[in-house]
């Protein structure tokens, strides 16, 4: 479970993220959706504790994440935006690493890795150094380093971004298999239609505040619009504006 | 500390498949002890002294000088008579130099010699210096027996005797060489793990790794932790790879040649590494701190290129003025060092409490340094490069 209140960030005097607040609960998946420039990377980096905020109050099952670092950080899995990796090692090599920075070692460590190289069909490349690898490639070292202590929340910066179709949905399959295993999983994207495929919520965000929020139907329901991505256009363009204040349902923008 | 193990492995399996990891620890400090053992060889050949060697003299219109002649003749000197034109002969290298006999002329009956020689030819140094002690002798011996046939005291015209001893362990060139050493070593120090430092740290930030390997639960000092311990280490082997290249070269160098008395052996090599162990922890602290406060890794590296050549200027310049360490010197770190590994290696030995006090301040400030940097690593600008 991830919550965030009133969270504010700025940038030189760039006010970036205005007071966000929203929830991603267990058993669900939640899509933060928004424009290039929204604030959806600024917000999940301040979440997986490596921007601190200006203020308001972030929490990781519970756990503060601003007073608590590494408490927090050993319940998440993180897939930033950048995938980062180590040219020289393989990819068995970038998982073990980050396993063991977690604590674990030996067999258990190795049979899990084991199964992340199974599950993500990376037997192929498992033992080869990871200098020229696909990005498709790169995303699922960095997934399986992500998700070799097994955390119950996970946080994947745009999971999809520049992959081929058949990685994409085997992504959109992983995330499906967490949800059905009660995890609690937030994803950025800027495609509303990979959002409203998988999504059981979906925060819609604009120029760094929350601009609509709820499951789709609630959205569709509240814009009277049947398309998402004409909810999506009418939410963080000018109609912005006209939208009427959402019920206490639906966390808002606070303005 | 687990963590920081994790971290120093990680970063030694890494570098250790990285060409230019290797190359700057293991073939960059090379390069000194093999520039140095070829000067050594040029100028030990060059130089030497070879009591059996018999000196060549070229002579032109050695007919007007016969005594002369028959004085070097005396002296072991060989003797050849050079009938082509002086001046062109050395110009052409056909002969090193020549003494050209000048006739005498009618009011002043001395003999008159002209040496034309090439100064800018290093190996006629010795040689010519011979040829004139042989001319200057041969003056002498002329004036003695002029003076002992007059019934005169010698002591008249020689009112100077000069006897030389020399109280060092060494002669002043191959001093000017073993001075070279510190220098050497200060470079090695700042050069041997710049790679790994900047490229785990600056490089890892730039290439968008730092990032996905903070957010994991450990605390960053533990990383950075980690990242010096491999920068450390692989200082430390391009010191110890260069230790031995110097004691292998002192072995291997002809030692009449160029004045080396006492080498330092294994127990000064020893005490020279002991230098610099708190010396390279100094240096890899200094280099992460200015990788992880500069902007880029393009940046980091233009100060950390020029930075090994601060440290390598004062024994530079003191190889041709050595000092001997005093007081509060030793605790400046680098310039401590230098002075102290100057006198090991030329056997003035060292005040062991000069040593104490250099590790001493040199542990203190790397302390400084890393409570710098730490502070530092915890700022967002060491994750994000922008």
């Amino acid at each position: 479970m991830l919550e965030v209140r009133d969270l504010h960030k700025s940038f030189r005097g760039v006010h970036a993220v205005r007071g966000v607040s929203f929830q991603a609960r267990d058993g669900e998946v939640t899509g933060l959706i928004g424009p290039n420039g929204a604030g959806k990377t600024t917000i999940l980096r301040m979440l997986y504790t490596v921007l601190r905020p200006d203020s308001g109050t972030m929490l990781i099952d519970g756990v503060d994440a601003a007073s608590d670092r590494r408490a927090a950080q050993r319940r998440i899995g993180v897939l930033p935006d950048v995938r980062g990796l180590y040219p020289r090692l393989t990819a068995r090599e970038h998982v073990r690493y980050f396993g063991r920075l977690h604590g674990m070692r030996g067999a258990e460590l190795e049979s899990r890795i084991d199964r992340l190289i199974a599950l993500l069909d990376m037997r192929e490349f498992a033992d080869r150094k990871s200098k020229g690898f696909s990005r498709g490639q790169q995303m699922k070292v960095a997934l399986a380093r992500a998700l070799v202590h097994e955390p119950h929340n996970v946080m994947l910066d745009e999971p999809t971004n520049g992959l081929d179709v058949a990685t994409s949905r085997a992504v959109r399959q992983l995330i499906g298999d967490m949800r059905a295993a009660q995890r609690c999983v937030l994803f950025s994207s800027h495609i509303m239609q990979e959002v409203a495929a998988l999504c059981d919520r979906i925060v819609i965000l604009a120029q760094g505040r929350v601009v609509l929020a709820g499951t789709p139907d609630e959205l569709r329901r509240h814009t009277g619009l049947d398309d998402l991505e004409e909810v999506f256009m009418a939410a963080t363009g000018t109609a912005a504006e006209r939208i009427a204040a959402p019920d206490s349902t639906l966390a808002a923008a606070e303005d | 500390m687990h963590a920081a193990f994790v971290v120093f492995v990680k970063e030694m399996t890494d570098n250790l498949r990285d060409r230019r990891s290797i190359t700057m620890a293991m073939v960059y400090p090379l390069i000194g002890p093999i520039l140095l053992s070829l000067l050594l060889g040029f100028v030990g050949t060059t130089l030497r002294i070879d009591p059996d060697q018999r000196l060549t003299i070229a002579i032109a219109n050695d007919s007007a000088a016969p005594e002369l002649v028959a004085y070097f003749a005396r002296s072991g000197v060989v003797i050849r008579s050079l009938r082509d034109d002086p001046v062109a002969a050395v110009q052409r290298g056909q002969v090193p130099f020549v003494v050209v006999v000048r006739e005498r002329s009618a009011t002043d009956k001395r003999l008159r010699v002209q040496l034309i020689a090439d100064p800018g030819r290093f190996s006629t140094l010795v040689p010519v210096s011979r040829t004139l002690d042989l001319l200057r002798g041969y003056g002498r011996d002329t004036t003695l027996a002029t003076l002992r046939a007059a019934g005169l005291d010698e002591r008249a015209v020689e009112p100077i005797v000069i006897e030389h001893e020399n109280v060092g362990r060494t002669l002043s060139l191959a001093a000017l060489f073993l001075n070279m050493m510190a220098p050497f070593l200060m470079f090695t120090i700042f050069i041997g793990g710049v790679y790994l430092a900047l490229d785990s740290t600056s490089g890892e930030r730039e290439r968008g790794s730092m990032e996905p390997l903070l957010i994991n639960p450990v605390s960053r000092l533990e990383v950075l932790l980690g990242k010096l311990g491999a920068a450390y280490l692989f200082t430390l082997i391009a010191v110890a790879v260069q230790v031995v290249a110097f004691a292998v070269m002192l072995e291997l160098t002809p030692p009449q040649g160029i004045g080396l008395v006492d080498p330092p052996g294994a127990a000064h090599m020893a005490l020279v590494f002991l230098l610099c162990l708190p010396l390279a922890l100094f240096a890899v602290t200094l280099q992460v701190l200015i990788a992880v406060m500069t902007r880029s890794l393009k940046e980091a590296q233009t100060y950390l290129g020029l930075l090994p050549l601060i440290p390598s200027i004062p024994g530079m310049i003191l190889v041709f003025a050595p000092l001997k360490t005093q007081g509060l010197l030793a605790a400046i770190p680098t310039f401590g060092q230098t002075l102290l590994i100057g006198q090991i290696i030329r056997g003035d030995g060292v005040n062991a409490l000069h040593v104490l006090v250099s590790i001493a301040a040199t542990l203190i400030a790397t302390a400084a340094l890393l409570a710098w940097t730490a502070r530092l690593f915890e700022r967002e600008q060491a994750v994000f490069a922008n």
